[in-house]
């Protein structure tokens, strides 16, 4: 392959790049002006200095949400080549259907156990 | 387009060859749905499905063992092919689950914990471990294995309120799965030297144990082949825990559920060892001038260091794990003499292995039943005056720690008479003695904790300082039944072993 | 200037060396999470680039399944990493070292 076929990459990171910083540019320039100081950061404006950092609030609850999207998000990376081909097997006579509602049945059992466990209850 | 290689392909996929991993994945999903749609009065009945349909399972493998299966070939388009191995090696995985399974009960009755993913997890593992062992191609063997590895991710860590357990769990995670990464980039390094069309032999079907052996015994000196074999073998070193790979086992032996780890020593070795076997006799059978070298090495230095360091140990965990190293490396002392060619060594391998794994599961049974509930503390002082308190308890660790040691009448002598004739007929010399000294050093810490258990100590000035040890209740006729099985097994096969595999 | 098999694999190796040495010398758990999926995606790297030049399809099609595999290995490990979290509020290796003799 010459370098120049690749040039749709380079021209789709430039994009990329330039929209990223069109909008933090954008944002610096419209954005509500706040001039930063020590005081108006802290956690009490007024009152006792924090001896310590405190530990950053940690929240759970999109973080298990997320994980269990990408498992299933990911599962579907096996239906896509079986879209593409089951037609031409069905027509010589293999059986690829069932093979995948199995899959499909098991991944279903997980949502259920998902859903039983409330591991999809955002407010808890 | 030609579909006739698709119909081909498929006509080998015979679903009922696989009837017995399908069925562990049937009482797996029956457990899930059990424990999903039963009320929360009935969930007992979860574990008495989980072991009894298991045991229904072992019972028809065990009549299936009488006679001879014969070869089916490669099924499933050559993803699996089951070898002469494989009716045993079903009934140790079922067995060792269903004993995990068991164990699992007792220990889970003492901790707050979820219990029915325990069993399903220990259940979907097992049958992993059964197409894992059978897997004839590189593809089946990495999903069966990933399915192995990220089931004991969980079942390590399993014990969620314990920092020792989470601990264990993100050690295994991280060695784990640069074990995984290594493996997989021998594999690649393999796929990529057979599947290139300028070498001779090349082969269309590059990830097939056997047409990757036909291209290897054409061209052994290929650079590629050699780093990426190299890499495969000390990736499943490490799943062995084979030295220099070893030091994920003491510290996650130590942190594991005790069941979980009854299921690492036992289950996760064996699939280990068969796993090396398939490799070593099948595509790497044309490399011996690489992998005997290599094993060998690993294999003295393995035996060497797991019996020395198990010396200084009190934690009795620790001990199991590492003389659980030691055990990996009279086992790998079997696969080198397999690779030598010598016709006993895989069948030597299988008895010590179930040897191993009654003689393991005695002594499981009696820490399972010792252990606070706080489980990744046990010392070898818990066992102090254990034969005055529980003589019965104190019989089967005697003679669970006996066979482990290789004691005459029992069934580890046998194992380790065979795994040594394997290697004299293979003529290593070298790694007999080291086998032998071995041995003789592990007697040392087994006894020591015998001892623990048998002799009473003259009491010492500041004995009473030390913490007295909660007093375990008795033993359960179930728990004493199934205890008393192990250890009548252990000496039978030691007795007469004969029958066992025919001859 | 041609884009050939082997700078694939060059490129390939250095993702699979610096991961592999990222697990070794970092210091965060997390960052040596990273490291190990780098790997596994240097590995994925080398079997399209094979299944490219070498015409087998192989290669694509185990690729699939690692992706899946690594998926599933991210969302238990990053659950163990998170319980022990908020177990010990802290995920660098030293400051987790209980299992000693």
């Amino acid at each position: 392959m010459e370098l120049v076929d690749y040039l749709p990459v380079m021209i789709q990171l430039l994009l990329a790049a330039v929209i990223a910083a069109a909008i933090l540019i954008a944002s610096h320039i419209f954005g509500q002006r706040a001039r930063g100081n020590y005081a108006s950061d802290s956690a009490y404006e007024c009152g006792m200095l924090e001896e310590s950092k405190p530990h950053p609030k940690f929240s759970v609850k999109f973080y298990v949400v997320a994980m269990l999207f990408i498992l299933f998000d990911i599962e579907m990376v096996f239906m896509i080549p079986w879209v593409l081909i089951y037609r031409e097997l069905l027509s010589v006579g293999i059986l690829s259907v069932w093979p995948i509602f199995f899959f499909l049945g098991v991944l279903t059992l997980g949502l259920v156990y998902e859903m039983k466990k409330k591991g999809l209850e955002w407010e808890r | 387009m030609n579909y006739n290689g698709f119909q081909e392909l498929a006509a080998t996929n015979q679903w009922s060859a696989i009837w017995p991993e399908l069925s562990m994945a049937g009482i797996g999903l029956l457990v899930l749905c059990l424990d999903l749609f039963l009320p929360s009065s009935r969930k007992r009945l979860i574990p008495l499905v989980a072991i009894f349909g298991q045991l229904a399972l072992l019972a028809v493998l065990v009549m299936g063992c009488g006679c001879a299966t014969e070869s089916t070939g490669p099924l499933f388009g050559g993803m699996i092919e089951s070898g002469p191995y494989t009716p045993y090696m079903r009934a140790f995985f079922v067995l060792s689950s269903t004993l995990v399974c068991y164990l699992g009960v007792s220990y889970l009755s003492r901790q707050n914990l979820p219990r029915s993913e325990f069993y399903l997890l220990t259940i979907f593992v097992s049958g992993a471990m059964m197409l894992l062992v059978q897997s004839s191609n590189f593809v089946m063997l990495f999903v069966s294995l990933e399915t192995v590895t990220i089931g004991f991710y969980v079942l390590v860590s399993y014990c969620r309120y314990s920092p020792f357990s989470l601990e264990a769990g993100l050690k295994y995670l991280i060695l784990g799965a640069l074990s995984s990464a290594i493996l997989l980039f021998g594999i690649v390094l393999l796929y990529g030297a057979a599947s290139n069309p300028a070498l001779a032999q090349s082969t269309t079907d590059s990830m097939n144990f056997a047409a990757l052996g036909k291209f290897i015994a054409a061209t052994p000196e290929e650079p590629l082949v050699l780093v990426g074999a190299v890499l495969v073998l000390c990736g499943i070193c490490f799943k062995i825990g084979a030295v220099p790979f070893q030091i994920w086992v003491p510290d996650v032996y130590q942190g594991a559920p005790t069941p979980v780890t009854a299921f690492l020593a036992v289950s996760s070795k064996a699939a280990g060892f068969l796993v090396l076997m398939n490799l070593v006799a099948g595509p790497f059978a044309a490399l011996s001038k690489l992998t005997v070298p290599l094993l060998s090495a690993i294999a003295i230095i393995t035996i060497l260091f797991g019996n020395i360091t198990a010396l200084g140990q009190r934690n009795v965990k620790r001990v199991i794990g590492l003389s659980g190293i030691a055990h990996a490396g009279y086992l790998l002392v079997g696969v080198v003499a397999m690779a030598v060619g010598v016709a006993l060594a895989p069948w030597a391998i299988i008895f010590y292995l179930f040897a191993y794994l009654f003689a393991s599961f005695a002594v499981f049974g009696v820490m399972v039943h010792l252990a606070g509930v706080e489980d990744e503390i046990q010392e070898i002082d818990h066992y102090q005056k254990l034969a005055e308190r529980q003589p019965f308890l104190a019989g089967v660790l005697a003679i669970g720690l006996g066979s482990l040691a290789g004691i005459p009448p029992l069934a580890g002598f046998i194992g380790k008479l065979l795994l040594f004739i394997a290697a004299f007929q293979a003529e290593l010399y070298t790694l007999l003695g080291a086998a032998i000294i071995g041995v003789v050093i592990s007697v040392y810490y087994y006894f020591g904790w015998m001892r623990e258990a048998f002799f009473i100590k003259p009491a010492l000035p500041g004995d009473e300082a030390r913490p007295s040890y909660p007093m375990p209740g008795a033993v359960g006729i179930i728990h004493k039944l199934t205890l008393g099985l192990l250890v009548v097994i252990t000496v039978l096969m030691g007795l007469f072993q004969r029958g066992i595999f025919g001859g | 200037m041609n884009i050939e098999l082997n700078d694939y694999l060059f490129v390939s190796g250095l993702l699979f060396i610096i991961g592999f040495f990222g697990v070794l010398f970092r210091r965060n758990t997390l960052v040596i999470y990273m490291s190990l999926e780098l790997m596994l995606n240097a590995v994925n790297l080398a079997l399209v680039a094979f299944s490219r030049y070498h015409n087998s399809m192989d290669g694509n099609l185990f690729v699939f399944f690692i992706i899946a595999v690594a998926a599933a290995e991210v969302a238990v490990g990053l659950a163990i990493i998170v319980a022990l979290y908020r177990k010990r509020q802290t995920v660098m290796v030293e400051e987790l070292a209980e299992l000693r003799n």
